[in-house]
C-alpha cells in the first residue's frame, strides 16, 4: 500500500499553494521541525495580480541530496516571481535511496504563509496512487475510503481513459463530498480545501476491509 | 600385456629378495634358526633359540643335550642358479622352487639330565638307586650338514578372507649321513615344512597394498627366478 | 631388480576410474559489467574417460574422453536505475478546471526504478583429453608413482547459454515493470533497453563463466598442473611378516624399499623396486 499522509510528504505527493496577496516568501522542504529553517528559494509575488479562478501554475521540483542531507529544488526553482492568485505546486523528482518524508514551509516577512502539514482554506494536497489496495484516511475526525483498483485488471485503454481524469475531493470544514472514492493505479487524487484551517490526510492501515460499499464517485465540479 | 597377461596387476619377487627376507627372518626371529636344549642355547630362552627337551638315551632316565641350529638358508628359484648342484633324485623343474640349508647338530657329551619316566618313577618307591653319572667332563660335539630340498608355491585362504602365498617342500636330500639318511630326510622334511609354514605372506599386503582392493586371480607361479602372483583390482 | 610390479592399463583404468569418481569441486566468483553485478559458483564433476599407456621413451598415460559436466549457479542483479530512463507518468499531464486555482495538472510521479535479480542455474558439459607424464617421488614414509600432468586447454562453448540468460532478464524485468501503472505502452521499449543493455556485455558474462570453469578444474588434484596426482603409494617400510604371526611375541619381519622407477613398457606401466 501507498504512504498515505498529507504531513509527510513523499515523491507521490504534491502540495499546491495559492498566493494571493504580494509579498517576499521563503520556502523550504524540512524533514522536522528541529531542522534550521534553511531556505531552499524564494518566491516574489508582485504586479498585477490574476483574475480569480484563472491562476497560472508554477511546479517546484525537489530532488533529495542525499549527501547534503537536505531536499534541494531545481536551479530555476529558487527564486520565482509570480502574480498574486497565481499558485505553486511543490512536488518532487524520482526518490533516491535513504529519502525521507518531508513538509513544506512557506514564510513571509512577519508569518508563516503555507505549512503542508497544516493545510487551509483553498490549499490543496495531491497523491500518485500506485499500488492498488483498499484505503482508508482519516480527516478530522470522520475516516473515509478509496479504493484502488489494479491497473492490471483492465485493459490499456481502459486504463489511460482513467488516469485522464483525477480524482477530486472537496474538503470543506471536515467534510469531503466524495467519502468512498474509486479509481485505479496510475491516477491522482486532489483533496481540494474550499474552506478549513489545519487540515491533514492522514492514512489508516490495518484496518479491515469493509464487504459493501457506502459511496459514489463523483467527478469534480 | 607382457607382464599382466591380461589382469590388472602383476606383482613379482626375484629370489635375491627372498632370500633378503630369510636373512631378514633370522635376525628379527632367531628362534626360528635354532633349536637347542637349553645348556646348548645361546641368549635368551624362547627369543633366541626355541627350547628343546634332552634327547632320552635308551638305559638310563636321563638325556643328553641337543641343538639343531640352521647356519644358513639359501633359496633359487627356476631357472637353476649355473653353480647349483641338486644331488640325485632332486631336479628343479617348471615352478619350483630349490632351497639348501647348512644345518649344525651338536649334542653335550658328558651331561645327563634326568627326565621324568612314569614307570622308573614308581620303581624308585621301591628304593632303586639313582642311575650312575659319568665323570667325563662335558664337551660339545657338532656335526654340519647339508640339505637339498625342492618345492612348490602353495596360495591357502587366510583368515581375512583372502589369501597366503607360501613354500611347500616335496623332496628333501641329506647327503653324506650313510643309512640314516632316510631318517633324517623324513625329520628335517618335516621341520623345513613347519618353517616354511611360518612365512607365508598375505598376498593382498604383497608389497604393493596400493591398490585399496586387490584379489589374487592367478599363481603363485616361480619362473624366471621369480614368485609371481597375478590380482584384479576392486 | 628384487621386487617387479607391473599394472595393465585396464588396471590403470581402474584405479583412475575410483579417482575420477572423487573428483568435483566448485569455487565462487563475483564480477560487475556495467550496472550488472554477478555472483556465481562453477561446481565440476568428472567421469569416464579411458586411459591408454605410451611406452618409454615417452612414458605417458593419455586419459581421452573425460567427461567434466557441472552448471554455473548464483545471480545477476542490476539496478534499473541504471538502465532505463527518467520516465515520468503519466507522460502526458493531467489537468483540470479546479475552482479559484484555474487550470490545475497534477504532478507527474518520477518513476524510481527498482533492482532486479535473476538466478543462474545453467549446466554444461564436454569432453577432455589430457596427458600425463610419470615420476617417482619421495614422500617421507613412502614411495610415490605420481602423474604430472601436460598443461591442457579444454575447449568448451558456453554461448547457448547467453538465450537463456537473456529470457530470464526478459522475465524479470517484464514481472517487475508490470507492476507500475501507466507504462504500459512504453513497456516493450524499456524490456529492450535492458536486454540490449545487457546484449552489450553478455560476452563478457560468458568468458568470465569459462575462467572461472577452468579455475576450478585446476583444482581438481587429478587436473592440477602445479601439483603431481599420486596414482600408487608404496610404503618404504614392507612388513613382509606382521608381528605376532605365527605366534605371539614375535618380531615382525621388515625389509625396506630402497629404491623404486616407473617406466612403461608393452603398454604396462612397469615398477621395479630395490629391497635392503
Amino acid at each position: 500500500m501507498d504512504l498515505l499522509n498529507s504531513r509527510h510528504l513523499t515523491p507521490q505527493d504534491g502540495y499546491a499553494h495559492p498566493f494571493h496577496q504580494p509579498g517576499e516568501f521563503v520556502y523550504s522542504a524540512l524533514l522536522s521541525d528541529s531542522e534550521r529553517a534553511t531556505e531552499s528559494g524564494i518566491i516574489i509575488v508582485g504586479g498585477e495580480g490574476a483574475p480569480e479562478g484563472k491562476g497560472r501554475q508554477y511546479d517546484i521540483v525537489f530532488h533529495w541530496d542525499a549527501a547534503a542531507r537536505r531536499f534541494v529544488p531545481r536551479e530555476a526553482d529558487i527564486k520565482l516571481t509570480i502574480r498574486p492568485n497565481d499558485f505553486v505546486v511543490f512536488q518532487f523528482d524520482a526518490a533516491v535511496p535513504g529519502q525521507p518524508p518531508c513538509f513544506i514551509l512557506i514564510q513571509g516577512e512577519e508569518s508563516v504563509e503555507g505549512d503542508s502539514r497544516r493545510l487551509k482554506t483553498h490549499d490543496a494536497y495531491t497523491h500518485f496512487f500506485l499500488i492498488p489496495g483498499e484505503y482508508a484516511y482519516r480527516l478530522g475526525e470522520a475516516t473515509y475510503r478509496i479504493s484502488v483498483a489494479d491497473h492490471r485488471s483492465m485493459s490499456e485503454q481502459e486504463h489511460q481513459r482513467q488516469t485522464k481524469q483525477p480524482l477530486v475531493i472537496m474538503v470543506n470544514g471536515n467534510n469531503v463530498d466524495v467519502p468512498h472514492g474509486r479509481i485505479v493505479a496510475g491516477q491522482s487524487a486532489i483533496w481540494a480545501v474550499a474552506r478549513g484551517e489545519n487540515v491533514h490526510v492522514e492514512g489508516i492501515t490495518g484496518e479491515p476491509k469493509q464487504p459493501g460499499d457506502d459511496g459514489q464517485y463523483t467527478t469534480a465540479q | 600385456m607382457a607382464l599382466t597377461l591380461g589382469h590388472h596387476v602383476f606383482a613379482g619377487l626375484h629370489e635375491d629378495a627372498v632370500n633378503k627376507l630369510l636373512r631378514a627372518y633370522q635376525a628379527a626371529r632367531p628362534k626360528y634358526f635354532f633349536y637347542a636344549c637349553p645348556p646348548l642355547g645361546a641368549g635368551t630362552p624362547s627369543i633366541d633359540f626355541w627350547i628343546l627337551p634332552p634327547l632320552p638315551v635308551p638305559g638310563t632316565n636321563s638325556g643328553i643335550p641337543f641343538s639343531v641350529r640352521i647356519l644358513r638358508a639359501r633359496v633359487d628359484f627356476v631357472p637353476a642358479d649355473a653353480g647349483l648342484a641338486l644331488p640325485a633324485p632332486l631336479a628343479l623343474g617348471a615352478n619350483q622352487f630349490a632351497v639348501l640349508l647348512t644345518i649344525e647338530v651338536c649334542f653335550m657329551c658328558g651331561l645327563l639330565i634326568e627326565i621324568p619316566v612314569p614307570r622308573e618313577t614308581e620303581r624308585n618307591k621301591e628304593g632303586r638307586q639313582p642311575a650312575p653319572r659319568h665323570d667325563e667332563r662335558p664337551h660339545i660335539e657338532c656335526a654340519r650338514l647339508s640339505i637339498w630340498a625342492v618345492g612348490h608355491p602353495i596360495s591357502t585362504s587366510n583368515s581375512h578372507g583372502g589369501r597366503d602365498i607360501g613354500l611347500r617342500v616335496d623332496h628333501i636330500v641329506v647327503k653324506d649321513v650313510g643309512a640314516l639318511e632316510p631318517l633324517f630326510e623324513c625329520y628335517f622334511e618335516t621341520m623345513l615344512n613347519s618353517l616354511l609354514d611360518a612365512l607365508r605372506y598375505p598376498v593382498e599386503r604383497f608389497a604393493l597394498g596400493a591398490f585399496g582392493s586387490l584379489g589374487l586371480v592367478d599363481g603363485p607361479r616361480i619362473a624366471d627366478d621369480q614368485l609371481k602372483v597375478w590380482a584384479d583390482i576392486f | 631388480m628384487d621386487t617387479t610390479l607391473a599394472v595393465s592399463e585396464g588396471g590403470i583404468n581402474v584405479v583412475l576410474k575410483k579417482a575420477i569418481a572423487l573428483a568435483h569441486t566448485s569455487s565462487h566468483d563475483t564480477a560487475t559489467w556495467g550496472p550488472f553485478f554477478a555472483s556465481y559458483t562453477a561446481s565440476v564433476a568428472l567421469a569416464g574417460g579411458t586411459a591408454t599407456l605410451e611406452n618409454a621413451p615417452a612414458n605417458k598415460l593419455d586419459l581421452a574422453g573425460v567427461n567434466v559436466s557441472g552448471a554455473i549457479t548464483g545471480s545477476i542483479g542490476f539496478d534499473l536505475g541504471l538502465i532505463l530512463p527518467h520516465i515520468c507518468i503519466p507522460p502526458v499531464r493531467v489537468c483540470i478546471d479546479l475552482g479559484w486555482f484555474g487550470e490545475f495538472c497534477t504532478p507527474q510521479f518520477c518513476i524510481t526504478w527498482p533492482h532486479a535479480d535473476i538466478t543462474l542455474s545453467l549446466p554444461f558439459a564436454f569432453n577432455l583429453d589430457v596427458s600425463f607424464g610419470f615420476r617417482v617421488d619421495d614422500l617421507g614414509s613412502q614411495w610415490g608413482i605420481v602423474l604430472l600432468i601436460d598443461p591442457f586447454s579444454p575447449r568448451f562453448d558456453l554461448t547457448p547459454m547467453g538465450p537463456v540468460i537473456i529470457a530470464a532478464i526478459q522475465a524479470e524485468v517484464t514481472s517487475k515493470l508490470s507492476g507500475i501503472p501507466g507504462i504500459g505502452p512504453l513497456l516493450a521499449d524499456l524490456i529492450n533497453t535492458v536486454i540490449g543493455a545487457f546484449t552489450g556485455v553478455v560476452s563478457l558474462v560468458i568468458g568470465a563463466f569459462g575462467a572461472l570453469i577452468n579455475a576450478v578444474l585446476s583444482l581438481l588434484d587429478l587436473l592440477n598442473v602445479s601439483i603431481p596426482f599420486t596414482l600408487l603409494k608404496f610404503d618404504k617400510q614392507q612388513t613382509f611378516i606382521p608381528a605376532n604371526v605365527p605366534l605371539g611375541g614375535d618380531a615382525p619381519v621388515n625389509l625396506t624399499l630402497a629404491a623404486l622407477t616407473a617406466n612403461v613398457l608393452d603398454h604396462e606401466l612397469i615398477a621395479e623396486g630395490q629391497l635392503a
